[in-house]
């Protein structure tokens, strides 16, 4: 029926690393996120404000996902008893336990929601700056009364449509709702993430198995509350950058970079213990292989949701959607494009599909870093292209800049698990199911 | 440092579950309950009239294809611009149904899910049975059937190749490989089992046909590693072709430009949807199959208790699909988009809408209740209203999204012929009589595979 | 090692799975090579305690895989876009997306069929003999028993001290395995009668392989009622449905069908009373959109025989032309619409000509609406000026002999489309020896070659038809002056 009684063995504390980890991710943070902040300044890109922004908002999307992926995979291992994930569970909880903390990080993205001045949401600044913006169009045609028959047909029924879609989204994409929705996912995540870390450190010191069975009651009702969460999430985040477009499975897109780059970082986070000599006895080749398959799965997975949402505007070429590829697959973009398809899927499928590659630890490794850098890659590929979309041949502004706040973004997740690893082990040692994790191994 | 223990011994069904193998069985006892039914010399008495029924509804489905080859495709109800009518709804709904088998044999086997070893035989039996009604309404459905072998690459007398870029041929190529890669999975994994009865036979014509189709299995360990591995392959391979099949069938619809058809969710929502109604179907045919030829002990409570909790979370997405789109319709702020979801639930067809909505999303909610999977009864019920439900999700989508199209002159109320209706009947004839033959002549329950999950199969290696 | 032929080995039973496991552990210590465990079920742990190797199958999987995604690349790009290209919609030919999903079906065929094959042959199977199979215990190898079997070719073995051994390793119970003494193939029978099978098997293969590589002249079969045996009126049909026997129906006098009433009849025929009107109808105004709107359809509908620019050198005329060079086909060049014929002709006469076609040419009124069948044509003016041929002035005519005078005729007026200088018959007879020779009539008459009958075939060719001929197939060219037909004559006098 159960498991035998099981000594575990090895250090499985965070100990002292905890506060050094968290130093050196505030650093990583500071430096980071200053320097991101002072290139921003010291651009003199036209529109600097509003591509500082965007870099931000790319930073800040990379980064989150991990912690939404690791919420994810938290939940769904008691929703299915999941035995294998047992020992780098713990890894996952303390990413999650960080939403708070991408809260306070979240704040700043208010400026460009509520600024009419910078152009990231554009929809945002449509709504509200409208007046202005259509007092100063009379003023100017009153000024040029003459040219203003010249003024282009085409352009002018673009404009229009452009209007119809934007003011038929209104009661959706406006500020106030925008502002409410953000507080309401957070609030929501904040409470589920609370609720699973403390039910699974219970646990650890609890007697009976009571803290499991209440997490794993709650756990099926979470799956589906973030679901929606993360759906509208990202089409608020994300989608809604383009206010024209629309996709249905674009929910169902960031929850699988979410997911597979939550993964990697587990790969991470636990070949860093080991080399710190924390957790070598409970953490073995078969969860390496098992973490592994889930690299791969995702990353065939991801691919699968990308090809069909490509696929499927890009046959039907209906204007409403596919400008959303026609951007993307013309000037600058092309390559970026390319660069998904290959780096990001045919490269780590073929790389990861043998099992000695998952089961050697060493090489995971960098596959594991290698596919959150293209995680990065992928969001920037979704948000960038909407900056400076208006202008004829518009350029990829990829800069140092985005670089420094990414990078300063994950100094913030390497500083908030570093600060939650202190108070308690770094696995679920009171688990019930510990003891399978330990002793099962792959086919 | 610290290390701290684990207790010792929890007794909880949700995290160490019942045994797979219910009774009191041994490893032979095992063998005896499966190949007890195909060696009794008569089967169940209920096997009679069910299989009576099942090939008179069979002799239905001839007529009704004859009269139609003989006549032409005018004998069904599909009319412009409804051009698709109940024939490719029951593709779908068929196609979808064939899911499950490979699920549970792929997905559940990557997945570690040793409860499938109960059912999957059975299960990939369905699955096959269901493609091969599949596969039937889209060849009949072209009207000159005898020409159909041109949707295949193979030189014809015109020196034509077929269209690789339709969405319509990419579906040739998905089903007919779903078909073959399921029929050598299922068959492979009869293998050993045929040996079983190979062994216990009695009569020559036995030892001659299950020995010829058990290719001179002799259980050796060599042949059973590679076996393994292969099957293992196999399961790897299946689990993206599960998900490619029926995301091909949702590319008939959705690369159109038809509002309600053209959404880019359609194909990990059509996945869903056909493992959700795979299970149901499963359910259905194993709640009485279990009791009529007694295997209560192999395909236990919690295998149901399982597929119940696989049916509500399918039903989950399914849902959660069918919100994304009508979302996304009044998001995209495209009047026709908006107009076809406001269509399907208010408009002429609004009970086809809301019977698909009530089986699919609200009727499996009531297994959130334990005590709701552990009612059989209830549990055949539900499943039957998701079957239900799943061919109503096929009508809606094929027949509300056509029926009004761009042009309001041309709007049209599709009903089907009485030729429509006894295909479909007829259909599920093709479908019970392969499967009661099934049931009768080959092992309904993967023996080795129930045998290697029991506690007896492990060896106790302490020095490994 | 044993001398005795017919040994095969030594069968060992053992009692579980852990037993046999220990016992498979010291054989592969002991240094034994043909030996095996047999087993209801995959025993894990059993393939380290045997050190069975990693199977080689993943890697031929791969292998086929790959094969099958180059199959599926290759398949889709030699057919659709190298073999045989089509235009669907305007789609691109090649495009990988499209093709991405039966690429991926493809190549898990491939995998899965060789996953599966290249299992059953590596492990040599099927097999429907094996000397293990005539000991009775061993029925419960498949079904609780567990087996180990030693063969007595291995360099190991010994009788007696291979017997001991199994015994000190756990053995419930040890036999000796012997081949059996009779032939263990197929008898006789059996393997005669799958070889008839798959003979007959053939025989419907070889039909259809037959039926490809032969041609016929009769219809297909029907099997049912096809579509091209559908019930429908053809337009010159005959039916007994209606009195005067014909399917086509004929506009009911007095009447004028919605739309087709036009105030300036020549709008919509091209013909003042009886002659065409020379120029463009005056309610048109020829303007820059006009001529686009003509250049537009020009290059729709007539520039795939005619050429984009009216040469008469279109891609169907090229293609066409190619086929008639290997004999494949016979192929009048279409009419070079920049020639001094199609110049000094009027507008009215081409309208006509676009509305109800001529010869080879059919009649576009159905297709074309009449404002842009004269755009066409002021279209086709806009070319000629660019392009036209200009014939010689009336004082270089003047200057010219008859003969020369008659060639040019000849070749502007499109002669040579029909008619060889050259002796051998293209769709009309040859000139050569035309002069003076005696021509045969469908009436039985003979007449001659002269001038007269020169004149009559181009003003009425329907007069009189020549033997073997086709009735219609000359057209009149009622243009062509008297002067003309006598230099042309002259001309082809001197054809001998």
């Amino acid at each position: 029926m159960s498991s035998h009684p099981i000594q575990l063995e090895g250090d499985n504390q965070a100990g002292d690393l905890s506060p050094k980890v968290a130093r050196f991710g505030l650093g990583l943070a500071a430096v980071g996120l200053g320097l991101g902040l002072v290139l921003g300044f010291m651009s003199n890109d036209h529109d600097a404000f509003s591509h500082f922004w965007f870099a931000y908002l790319i930073a800040f999307c990379f980064v989150f996902t991990i912690v939404l992926g690791a919420t994810f995979f938290t939940i769904v291992q008691h929703l299915v008893n999941a035995h294998w994930s047992v020992s780098v569970r713990r890894l996952a909880e303390l990413t999650m336990a960080n939403i708070p903390l991408f809260a306070i990080f979240a704040l700043p993205l208010l400026i460009p929601v509520l600024s009419d001045d910078v152009e990231v949401w554009k929809w945002a600044s449509m709504g509200h700056g409208h007046e202005a913006a259509d007092a100063a169009e009379t003023a100017g045609e009153q000024a040029h009364a003459g040219p203003a028959e010249a003024h282009d047909l085409a352009t002018e029924l673009a404009h229009e449509e452009h209007e119809h879609f934007v003011s038929a989204k209104e009661p959706y994409l406006n500020r106030t709702f925008f502002i409410i929705r953000l507080f309401a996912y957070f609030l929501l995540w904040w409470w589920m993430t609370k609720f699973f870390f403390k039910k699974s450190v219970d646990q650890d010191t609890a007697e009976g198995i009571a803290p499991t069975l209440g997490a794993k009651k709650i756990s099926a009702v979470s799956v589906i509350l973030f679901a929606f969460t993360i759906s509208f999430f990202s089409f608020d985040m994300l989608m809604s950058l383009d206010e024209t477009w629309f996709s249905t499975i674009f929910g169902v897109y960031i929850f699988a970079g979410a997911f597979l780059s939550c993964v990697c970082w587990m790969v991470l986070m636990s070949k860093f213990l080991q080399a710190k000599g924390k957790m070598t006895k409970v953490i073995n080749d078969e969860h390496y292989h098992d973490l592994g398959k889930w690299m791969f799965a995702f990353t065939f997975f991801w691919g699968y949701i990308a090809f069909s949402q490509f696929m499927l505007i890009w046959y039907a070429n209906i204007p409403e959607e596919t400008h959303f590829y026609a951007a993307r697959l013309t000037d600058a973009w092309t390559g970026w494009t390319w660069c998904l398809l290959i780096f990001h899927f045919i490269i780590p499928f073929g790389g990861l599909l043998s099992r000695h590659v998952k089961r050697n630890t060493n090489v995971l490794k960098y596959w594991a870093i290698y596919m959150l850098v293209l995680h990065w890659v992928d969001i920037y590929w979704i948000a960038m292209p909407n900056y400076n979309r208006s202008e004829v041949g518009a350029s990829n502004p990829f800069g140092l800049m985005e670089i420094a706040l990414a990078v300063g973004m994950f100094g913030v997740l390497i500083y908030g698990v570093g600060k939650k690893s202190a108070k308690q082990a770094l696995l679920p040692t009171g688990d019930p199911l510990l003891g399978k994790c330990l002793g099962f191994k792959n086919i | 440092m610290a290390s701290s223990a684990i207790p010792a011994s929890i007794d909880h069904e949700d995290l160490f579950p019942a045994a797979l193998v219910q009774g009191d069985n041994d490893l032979h006892s095992v063998t005896e309950t499966v190949c007890g039914v195909l060696e009794a010399p008569k089967p169940p008495k209920a096997w009679y009239p069910i299989f009576g029924i099942a090939v008179a509804l069979l002799g239905v489905l001839g007529a009704m294809i004859v009269y139609l080859v003989m006549t032409g495709v005018g004998v069904w109800g599909n009319n412009q611009p409804v051009a698709w009518g109940w024939p490719i709804v029951n593709f779908v709904f068929w196609v979808g149904i064939g899911h499950a088998g490979t699920l549970i044999s792929a997905v559940l086997f990557l997945f570690r899910q040793d409860w499938r070893t109960g059912i999957n035989r059975f299960a990939e039996a369905m699955t096959i049975f269901a493609v091969v009604c599949a596969g039937m309404f889209p060849a009949i459905h072209v009207g000159r059937i005898w020409v159909i072998w041109w949707v295949f690459p193979v030189p014809n007398q015109m020196s034509m190749w077929p269209n690789f870029r339709s969405p319509l041929l990419w579906d040739v190529f998905a089903v007919s490989t779903y078909f073959s890669v399921s029929l050598l999975f299922w068959y492979m994994g009869l293998v050993p089992d045929l040996a079983t009865v190979r062994d216990r036979a009695k009569t020559k014509a036995r030892r001659f046909w299950y020995g010829l189709f058990s290719l001179g299995w002799t259980g050796s360990n060599r042949h059973w590693h590679r076996y393994e591995r292969a099957y293992l392959i196999l399961a790897a391979l299946a689990t993206p072709l599960v998900l490619s099949v029926h995301s091909v069938v949702s590319f008939d619809f959705a690369t159109s430009q038809l509002p309600g058809w053209h959404t880019t969710i359609l194909p990990p929502y059509f996945v869903a949807g056909a493992i959700f109604s795979g299970f149901a179907m499963v359910l259905t045919l194993s709640i009485p199959a279990r009791k009529m030829f007694g295997l209560e002990d192999l395909i236990t409570a919690r295998h149901i208790d399982n597929m119940c909790k696989v049916i509500m979370a399918t039903g989950m997405m399914v849902g959660y699909a069918y919100s994304m789109e009508f979302f996304m319709a009044w998001y995209s702020g495209n009047s026709y988009e908006g107009f076809a979801f406001v269509n399907r639930a208010f408009g002429p067809y609004w009970w086809g809408y809301w019977i698909m909505v009530s089986c699919n999303v609200l009727s499996p909610q009531i297994f959130w209740f334990k005590k709701a999977r552990k009612n059989l009864l209830l549990v055949f019920i539900i499943s039957l209203f998701v079957n239900l439900g799943m061919w109503f999700e096929r009508f809606v989508i094929v027949v509300t999204s056509l029926n009004r199209d761009f042009l309001p002159s041309s709007w049209h109320y599709f009903s089907p012929t009485w030729v429509d209706v006894l295909t479909l009947l007829g259909s599920f004839g093709l479908f019970f009589t392969l499967f009661m033959l099934f049931c009768r002549y080959l092992p309904q329950v993967a023996i080795s595979e129930v045998k290697n999950v029991m506690p007896q199969a492990h060896p106790h290696l302490d020095d490994h | 090692m044993t001398n005795d032929k017919n040994f095969y080995g030594l069968l060992a039973e053992f009692e579980d799975p852990t037993a046999l496991c220990k016992g498979a552990e010291r054989v592969r210590d002991a240094g034994y090579k043909n030996w095996d465990c047999h087993t209801p079920f995959p025993v894990h742990g059993l393939d380290d305690c045997m050190g069975v190797k990693f199977t080689r199958l993943p890697w031929i999987v791969l292998t086929m895989g790959l094969i099958g995604l180059a199959t599926g690349v290759w398949l889709q790009w030699w057919t659709n876009s190298v073999d045989y290209a089509y235009d669907i919609s305007g789609k691109p030919v090649w495009s990988l997306p499209a093709n991405v999903p039966v690429i991926f079906e493809v190549t898990v065929l491939f995998s899965a069929f060789t996953a599966f094959f290249a299992m059953w042959g590596i492990n040599g199977l099927p097999r429907w003999y094996h000397p293990l199979f005539r000991k009775n215990s061993f029925a419960k190898a498949t079904d609780d028993g567990f087996f180990l079997a030693i063969e007595a070719k291995d360099p190991n073995f010994a009788l007696g001290r291979t017997g001991d051994f199994l015994n000190t390793i756990g053995a419930k119970q040890v036999e000796e395995v012997r081949e059996a003494d009779e032939p263990t193939g197929l008898p006789g029978n059996v393997k005669a009668k799958l070889w008839i099978t798959a003979g007959v098997m053939l025989i419907p293969i070889g039909m259809v392989y037959q039926t490809w590589d032969s041609t016929t002249t009769q219809p297909r079969v029907h099997i049912v009622k096809d579509m091209d045996k559908q019930d429908r009126f053809r337009a010159q049909g005959e039916t007994s449905f209606f009195e005067d026997g014909r399917m086509s129906r004929s506009q009911i006098t007095g009447t004028v069908a919605e739309g087709q009433f036009y105030e300036d009849e020549s709008f919509v025929t091209g013909k003042d009373g009886d002659s065409h009107i020379a120029a463009l109808p005056a309610s048109l105004t020829v303007d820059e959109e006009f001529l686009a709107e003509g250049k537009k359809n020009f290059e729709i509908f007539c520039g795939l025989c005619h050429g984009n620019t009216g040469a008469g050198d279109g891609p169907i005329h090229e293609r066409a032309a190619m086929l008639a060079a290997q004999g494949e086909a016979k192929w009048v060049q279409p009419t070079d619409l920049n020639g001094v014929r199609i110049v000094g002709m009027e507008d009215g006469k081409i309208f006509d000509t676009i509305t109800n076609g001529l010869n080879t040419m059919p009649a576009y009124g159905g297709q074309i609406p009449a404002q842009k069948r004269w755009a066409i044509i002021a279209y086709m003016r806009a070319l000629q000026a660019e392009y036209g041929e200009e014939g010689p002035s009336a004082d270089e005519l003047a200057a010219m002999t008859p003969v020369e005078r008659g060639e040019l005729v000849l070749n502007q007026q499109g002669c040579m489309a029909c008619h060889t200088t050259n002796g051998s018959p293209l769709v009309g007879p040859t000139f050569q020896g035309y002069a003076g020779s005696d021509i045969k009539l469908t009436t039985g008459e003979t007449v001659k070659g002269d001038l007269a009958y020169l004149t009559e075939s181009l003003r009425e060719p329907l007069a009189k038809t020549r033997e073997g001929a086709i009735p219609g197939a000359m057209v009149p060219f009622p243009n062509i002056t008297d002067e003309q037909i006598a230099d042309l004559f002259e001309y082809l006098s001197t054809l001998k």
